[in-house]
C-alpha cells in the first residue's frame, strides 16, 4: 500500500518558486520568441507528467492566442484610444504570461506539507511559512465556493452581461466566503499543532530531484539565451 | 479526567450563553451534550478544546481543567496534544489536500519520527480498514468520507478525548452507521468521547451520560438507561429528534405528471460513473424528496435539473414542450445548503426583489410578512441568523415565483424544532403551479413534508 507517491517529475516547491522569480525577468526584458516557446512547452510538459493533462494543452494554447493576437508595441500606439485600451489588456495579459503559468504549475502541483517543509529546510521562521502555506490553502476552498456563487448567480439572472450590477453583487457573498474559508483554514491548522515549538518531522521528505536541476537549469538557459539571441 | 467548574460563556456584549455549568467527565467515558439549536450545547464543546476563546472571542468565568491543568493557561496547540476535535462540517476540518498527507499532519507537528508514523498509521489500519480513502484528493471525496476520514485522523492523533460537534449533520443514514461503528471502537480503545447533537439515535449505545441543555444550564443529566425511558413526543418538545432510527415511510414516485424527464445523462469528470434518470414524470402541485447516499451526485441531479450543468444531455419536456437548459433556468429557482452563497444585495427588500422585473411592492411584503421577515427589511441580509438568512432565500424564491422549486439540505444540522418549521414554510410554498424537489438525507423531515420520493 503506497500511502503517498512521489512524482519525480514534480520538482522541489523553492525550486518552483524560485522559477517564478526567474521568469519575472522576462516581464521586463523582451526574451526571443522561440525561447519562449522553449519555455511554455517546458511548463506545458511538466503539467502533463504530473497528470495535469488539460492544464497543459491550455497552457500553450493560451501563449498561443496571446503571441498571435498581440501586435508589437509600434502599432499599438498608432492605434485611436479606445482600440489601444483594449489591446492593452492583452499586452499586460502576454507580458506576465510566462511567470503566471510557472506560477499555475506551483499552485496546482505542490501541497501544503511540502511547502512548509521545503521552507523549513531553508530555515524560513515559522510566521512567514505558516501564512504562506494557509494562503495557499486557500485557492482550492475558495474555487470550490466560488463555483456555487456562480451558479447562484446564474439561477437569480445575474449575469456578466451587466458587468456593473455584476461586480457590486459578486462582492458581497465572496467576502463572506472568503472570511469563512480563512476562518476554517486557521482552525484546522491550529487544532492540528501547527504552531507547535518542536522540531516538524516530514513524512514525506522533500529531496532535491534530478527534475530539480533539469527545471533550473533550462529555464535559466532559455532566459539567458532569449535575451543575448 | 475533564473537569468543567462553574463555567460560564458569553460572546462580545449579548447576554451569557453558558450559565454555572459544573461537570466531570471520567476517562474512557461517553458523554453526549444535546438539546434545541442556540441552547449552548457548541459552545461547552468548544470550551473543552479551546477554539470557543481562540476564534469566536468568547469571555469565559469559571474553570475547564484537563487532566489538571486550567486550559485557559494554555495555547490551543498545547490543548490540541490532550483534545482532538471533529467539526460539524467535515469540509472546514482539512488543512491538506491530499488524505494521507492530512491524516499524518498532526503527527508531523508533534514531531514523531517517520518509523513512529508508519506503525501509527498501520495500527489505525488494523481498526478502521480505510485504505481506499488513502492518498486521494479531499476534494474529491463525499461529506460521509470526509466525516469518516476526521475520526480516523481523531484517532491516530491518540489524544486522550475526542470532541465531536454534531458528527453527524451533513451525514446519510449509512454514514451515520458508519460513524456509529467507529465511535463503538475508539470507546473500546478507552478514548474519552465528548458529543454535541441532536440526531441522537445513533449514540443511544455509544454514551453513558446524557446532558440535556437548555437555555446554557443543564437542565437535567441522565443516565443512558434514564434517558432511554423518554418517550419520543417528550424529546421532539425538547427540539430533538427521535432516539430511534426513522424509516422513510414516504411512498415512491407514481410517474405521472406533465413534468417528464424523458433523460438525464451526467458524465462526472474523474470517475467513470455517469449520472442516470430515464422516463420520469412529476406532477405540478407535488414535493418530491431526491433521496440516495452521500456521494452519488443528488446535487448534481438538481443542477441537471435546473439547467446548470453545461455537459449534461437532457431531454426534459414540461405539457409535452421540450424545454432548453436556458428555458428551465428561467423558470428555476433553488435554496442552496450554504445560503451564504446567494445572497447579493444590501437590504433584505432588495435581496428578495432581485432579479424579478416588474414586481408590486406589496406582494413582496407580503411574503416577508409571512416569513416573519418583515421588520428585517432593511437590514443586511449577511448580518442575520443562520435560520434568517434561509429565510429570506427562501423569501426571494416565492417572489420569483418559479415553476419549479428547489432545496438542497434544507435541514442539515437544524433540530427538530427547526426542521418543522422548514417544513411548515415549504407547505406555504406550495401550489398547483408548482414543482418543489427537495435533496435530502434527513428522513423525518421527508416523512413530513415529501409527497413522493425518488430514490437515486
Amino acid at each position: 500500500m503506497p500511502a503517498f507517491q512521489d512524482n519525480p517529475y514534480n520538482p522541489n516547491p523553492i525550486t518552483k518558486m524560485c522559477i517564478i522569480i526567474l521568469l519575472g525577468f522576462t516581464v521586463f526584458h523582451q526574451v526571443n520568441i522561440y525561447f519562449e516557446w522553449g519555455i511554455i512547452l517546458l511548463i506545458s510538459f511538466l503539467f502533463y507528467k504530473n497528470g495535469l493533462k488539460k492544464e497543459a494543452l491550455k497552457n500553450a494554447a493560451f501563449f498561443a492566442a496571446f503571441s498571435c493576437i498581440v501586435p508589437n508595441i509600434g502599432i499599438i500606439k498608432n492605434m485611436n484610444s479606445f482600440i489601444m485600451m483594449f489591446f492593452i489588456v492583452f499586452v499586460i495579459c502576454r507580458m506576465i504570461y510566462l511567470p503566471y503559468s510557472a506560477g499555475k504549475f506551483f499552485i496546482r502541483t505542490s501541497d501544503v506539507g511540502s511547502i512548509i517543509s521545503s521552507m523549513d529546510k531553508i530555515k524560513v521562521p515559522q510566521n512567514i511559512s505558516i501564512p504562506i502555506a494557509v494562503m495557499f490553502r486557500f485557492f482550492p476552498s475558495f474555487k470550490e465556493e466560488w463555483k456555487n456563487i456562480k451558479m447562484a448567480m446564474k439561477i437569480r439572472g445575474i449575469t456578466i452581461k451587466t458587468p456593473f450590477s455584476y461586480m457590486e453583487y459578486v462582492i458581497v457573498p465572496l467576502l463572506v466566503v472568503s472570511s469563512n474559508i480563512a476562518d476554517d483554514i486557521a482552525k484546522a491548522a491550529e487544532t492540528r499543532c501547527i504552531e507547535s515549538p518542536v522540531k516538524k518531522t516530514r513524512y514525506i521528505s522533500v529531496k532535491i530531484k534530478t527534475i530539480d536541476f533539469l527545471y533550473v537549469i533550462l529555464i535559466l538557459v532559455m532566459i539567458i539565451g532569449g535575451v543575448l539571441w | 479526567m475533564v473537569e468543567i467548574d462553574n463555567l460560564s460563556l458569553s460572546y462580545g456584549n449579548s447576554p451569557e450563553v453558558l450559565k454555572g455549568i459544573s461537570l466531570n467527565i471520567n476517562d474512557g467515558e461517553c458523554v453526549l451534550f444535546t438539546g434545541k439549536s442556540g441552547s449552548g450545547k457548541t459552545s461547552i464543546v468548544n470550551s473543552i478544546n479551546g477554539l470557543a476563546v481562540t476564534y469566536d472571542g468568547a469571555a469565559i468565568n469559571g474553570s475547564v481543567r484537563i487532566d489538571n491543568k486550567d486550559i485557559k493557561e494554555l495555547k490551543l496547540y498545547e490543548i490540541s496534544t490532550m483534545v482532538s476535535s471533529v467539526f460539524q462540517n467535515p469540509k472546514t476540518h482539512f488543512f491538506n489536500i491530499n488524505t494521507t498527507l492530512e491524516l499524518l499532519f498532526y503527527l508531523e507537528n508533534i514531531g514523531l519520527s517517520k518509523k513512529q508514523i508508519d506503525e501509527r498509521l498501520k495500527d489505525m489500519l488494523d481498526l478502521f480498514p480505510i485504505e481506499h480513502l488513502l492518498n486521494r484528493d479531499i476534494f474529491k471525496l463525499s461529506g460521509g468520507e470526509k466525516q469518516i476520514l476526521c475520526i480516523a485522523a481523531s484517532y491516530i492523533s491518540g489524544t486522550k478525548i475526542i470532541v465531536l460537534d454534531e458528527p453527524s449533520s451533513n451525514l446519510d443514514e449509512e454514514h451515520i452507521l458508519i460513524i456509529k461503528e467507529m465511535l463503538i471502537k475508539l470507546k473500546e480503545k478507552g478514548r474519552t468521547i465528548i458529543i454535541s447533537e441532536h440526531r441522537i439515535f445513533y449514540l443511544m449505545d455509544i454514551a453513558d451520560r446524557v446532558f440535556l441543555i437548555k437555555d446554557g444550564e443543564i437542565q437535567k443529566e441522565y443516565t443512558k438507561t434514564d434517558f432511554m425511558k423518554i418517550p419520543s413526543e417528550k424529546l421532539n418538545e425538547l427540539g430533538l429528534r427521535d432516539k430511534t432510527k426513522v424509516n422513510l415511510t414516504v411512498p415512491e414516485i407514481q410517474n405521472r405528471g406533465n413534468f417528464e424527464v424523458r433523460n438525464i445523462e451526467f458524465k462526472f469528470s474523474d470517475i467513470d460513473n455517469k449520472l442516470y434518470l430515464k422516463d420520469v414524470s412529476f406532477e405540478m402541485g407535488k414535493i418530491y424528496g431526491i433521496v440516495g447516499k452521500n456521494g452519488l451526485g443528488k446535487s448534481t441531479l438538481l443542477r441537471c435539473l435546473i439547467g446548470l450543468e453545461r455537459k449534461s444531455k437532457d431531454e426534459i419536456y414540461l405539457d409535452d414542450k421540450k424545454l432548453s437548459k436556458s428555458d428551465r433556468l428561467k423558470i428555476s429557482s433553488l435554496v442552496m445548503q450554504d445560503v451564504n452563497h446567494q445572497l447579493f444585495t444590501d437590504s433584505v427588500i432588495s435581496e428578495v426583489s432581485l432579479g424579478i422585473k416588474s414586481i408590486e411592492r406589496s406582494y413582496v411584503e407580503n411574503i416577508l410578512k409571512k416569513l416573519d421577515l418583515y421588520e428585517l427589511k432593511d437590514r443586511h441580509p449577511m448580518s442575520l441568523s443562520g435560520g434568517q438568512k434561509q429565510r429570506v432565500a427562501i423569501a426571494s424564491v416565492l417572489c420569483k415565483n418559479s415553476k419549479l422549486i428547489f432545496f438542497d439540505e434544507p435541514t442539515s444540522g437544524m433540530d427538530y424544532y427547526n426542521m418543522m418549521n422548514i417544513s411548515h414554510l415549504i407547505n406555504e410554498c406550495k401550489n398547483d403551479n408548482k414543482i418543489i424537489f427537495i435533496v435530502s438525507h434527513d428522513q423525518e423531515f421527508l416523512n413530513s413534508i415529501a409527497d413522493n420520493v425518488i430514490y437515486l
